[in-house]
């Protein structure tokens, strides 16, 4: 279990906060997302919890034990993802992940095996400034998680991946929480999170202003109402009902063939609009 | 931590020598070896030098008497200055290994032409050859070539780890200060002891003090390591530690006046690292008489506080800024 609680962070020390009041649990083997534009403060958040950033209000947890009293051996378990790629670029993708592996004092994966599991098996063997800025992004993901870490933070995993290798990659991370991963996502992407995620939450200027599960979040912010679309003398007609209106829906249905039906659930970036009242951009 | 060590040095070895720096190094080492056997005469300078007597029947402008025999000798051991010793009609030439043509021009610019005294040559050197003046230089050149390559080599891949952003994904590994420092220390030790050996065969040859040259060559290269990471840690581009990197060569660059001019040394140029190094090489390469145990003492005592230095600025600056863990 990793437990954030009461978390601020203050770069200038004016008391402008970039982090503000920020509180969330983690249950080990689920895939905690934080949503929010740029500048929220999701990786003021992550490098907290890596211990990149000093913790200076506030606390963060593993299993009970401060991030400030973790020692050196913690980076054993912990696979971290950057936003930007940062590799070697003089290093083939081979060489970034072997020598990086060199470095944990716990049995680490075979490089190729990673590779392969990013698709970069045959790009093994390139220069990583020969890649592109998905394969870069694919690099940094599989370095992660060359220590088989059991806790994972990943900042913008599918970003600038195309839609195929975007799905793999989420394939991937899904299959990381079955192995049981915990996983701390920072995303802008709200279908990755959508799709992905157990638990969200909405960053907006440092503090959170919405967070519980995808669906429960979809129930309480999307319209309950469905919307039937038939045929009738040559064009399409929609109608709209309550979700409680289960004998209207029945009586068009009989007296109709329709040609969609759709319940007007909201997607997660209705509900971070309706929110914050602000787009993700 | 010998496995962490091992890994960053492969890496590190990978990344310099993919490195354009480190060729445009070595064809300067390649130039530097034909400059000294094609362009620099083995006899090009006299002057400069440090005249001293005993026992002249004549007072010369430029040469300072001393009290005795010993004290004419011991100047030349220690200062590698020039002796001039009269016994009778005989002038005693003591000297570290000039050739004999620059002893000839000596002795004729002060005492007029051969005839008037029986001139002797005393070489005050372990090995009595003569050093030809381009062959003298190769301690300075081993120095600021091959020496420096750490402390060029470690800044630029150190800023390189900063822009690339590496270093970051370095910081939530369990690499560590030591392993950073250490690893980065013995590749650009064992470099620089390989090419100041290449250096020192190419120019010299092959008969010198083998065992104290790699040892020398290997504490120096450290130390130079140790200094350019020390100093990196401040930058986090290349044009602003470009000039500090400069900077802090050219003052070391200061002691090979005292190298050219062994009576110029006064006590702050003393502590120039590069001030023992270049006198050390001198030493192992040439024989000069001074004892190479205390180049070694004193640049690995220099090594050790920088190392100290590094590690804790590279700690503080570079892996553990803005950081609370352990």
């Amino acid at each position: 279990m990793i437990d954030v609680w009461h978390l601020y962070h203050d770069y200038t020390g004016t008391g402008k906060f970039a982090v503000l009041d920020v509180t969330f649990s983690i249950p080990k083997g689920t895939i905690f997302g934080c949503l929010g534009p740029s500048g929220a403060g999701k990786s003021t958040i992550q490098n907290i919890m890596t211990g990149l950033l000093k913790l200076q209000r506030g606390e963060v947890s593993y299993e009970g034990k401060s991030v400030n009293e973790l020692g050196v051996k913690f980076f054993n378990r912990i696979g971290v993802s950057f936003e930007q790629p940062n590799v070697y670029r003089r290093l083939t993708g081979y060489e970034n992940l072997k020598y990086f592996a060199g470095l944990f004092s716990v049995p680490t994966l075979d490089p190729m095996e990673v590779l392969d599991w990013v698709g970069l098996r045959d790009d093994a063997h390139k220069k990583a400034s020969d890649y592109s800025k998905g394969m870069l992004q694919r690099l940094n993901l599989a370095r992660s998680l060359i220590n088989r870490p059991d806790i994972l933070f990943l900042d913008e995993p599918t970003s600038g991946l195309d839609p195929s290798t975007a799905s793999r990659i989420r394939n991937l991370i899904m299959e990381q929480k079955e192995k049981g991963a915990t996983i701390f996502l920072t995303t802008h992407n709200m279908d990755l999170a959508d799709r992905l995620c157990d638990m969200v939450a909405f960053l907006d200027e440092g503090s959170i202003a919405a967070m519980d599960t995808p669906g429960n979040l979809k129930l309480k912010y999307g319209k309950k109402e469905v919307m039937i679309t038939y045929e009738k003398d040559g064009s399409l007609v929609t109608e709209s009902f309550s979700m409680d209106d289960k004998a209207g829906i029945a009586s068009l249905i009989d007296r109709v063939t329709p040609v969609k039906i759709h319940s007007q659930e909201a997607t997660l970036e209705d509900i971070f609009i309706r929110v914050t009242g602000r787009g993700l951009s | 931590m010998m496995g962490k060590i091992i890994s960053l040095m492969v890496q590190d070895t990978k990344l310099m020598v993919r490195n354009a720096i480190f060729w445009v190094i070595t064809v300067t080492l390649i130039l530097i070896v034909l400059s000294v056997h094609f362009l620099i005469p083995g006899d090009f300078n006299s002057s400069g030098q440090h005249l001293v007597s005993w026992n002249l029947d004549t007072v010369y402008p430029g040469i300072t008497p001393l009290e005795s025999r010993e004290a004419v000798e011991e100047s030349v051991r220690k200062d590698g200055t020039i002796g001039l010793i009269q016994e009778g009609d005989t002038i005693i030439l003591i000297h570290p290994g000039l050739s004999e043509k620059t002893q000839n021009a000596l002795m004729a610019a002060l005492f007029g032409e051969p005839g008037d005294y029986n001139i002797r040559s005393l070489t005050l050197r372990q090995n009595t050859g003569i050093i030809p003046e381009n062959i003298r230089l190769a301690p300075v050149f081993i120095c600021f070539e091959a020496v420096v390559l750490g402390f060029l080599m470690a800044g630029i891949l150190m800023l390189s780890e900063k822009e690339q952003k590496t270093i970051k994904a370095y910081r939530v590994s369990p690499g560590g200060t030591l392993a950073y420092v250490i690893s980065k220390a013995l590749v650009f030790g064992i470099f620089g002891t390989i090419y100041a050996l290449l250096m020192a065969v190419l120019i010299v040859g092959f008969d010198f003090n083998w065992p104290g040259f790699i040892l020398l060559a290997f504490v120096s290269s450290v130390l130079f390591t140790l200094l350019g990471l020390a100093v990196t840690v401040f930058f986090s581009d290349m044009s602003n530690w470009f000039f500090t990197a400069v900077l802090i060569l050219v003052i070391n660059m200061t002691t090979m006046v005292s190298y050219s001019a062994p009576a110029f040394s006064p006590f702050w140029i003393r502590f120039i690292p590069s001030y023992t190094i270049i006198f050390g090489f001198e030493d192992v390469l040439f024989g000069a008489g001074r004892d190479i145990a205390q180049a070694l003492i004193i640049t690995s005592a220099e090594a050790a506080v920088l190392f100290a230095a590094a590690c804790a600025l590279v700690r503080k600056k570079l892996l553990k800024a803005g950081r609370s863990m352990t």
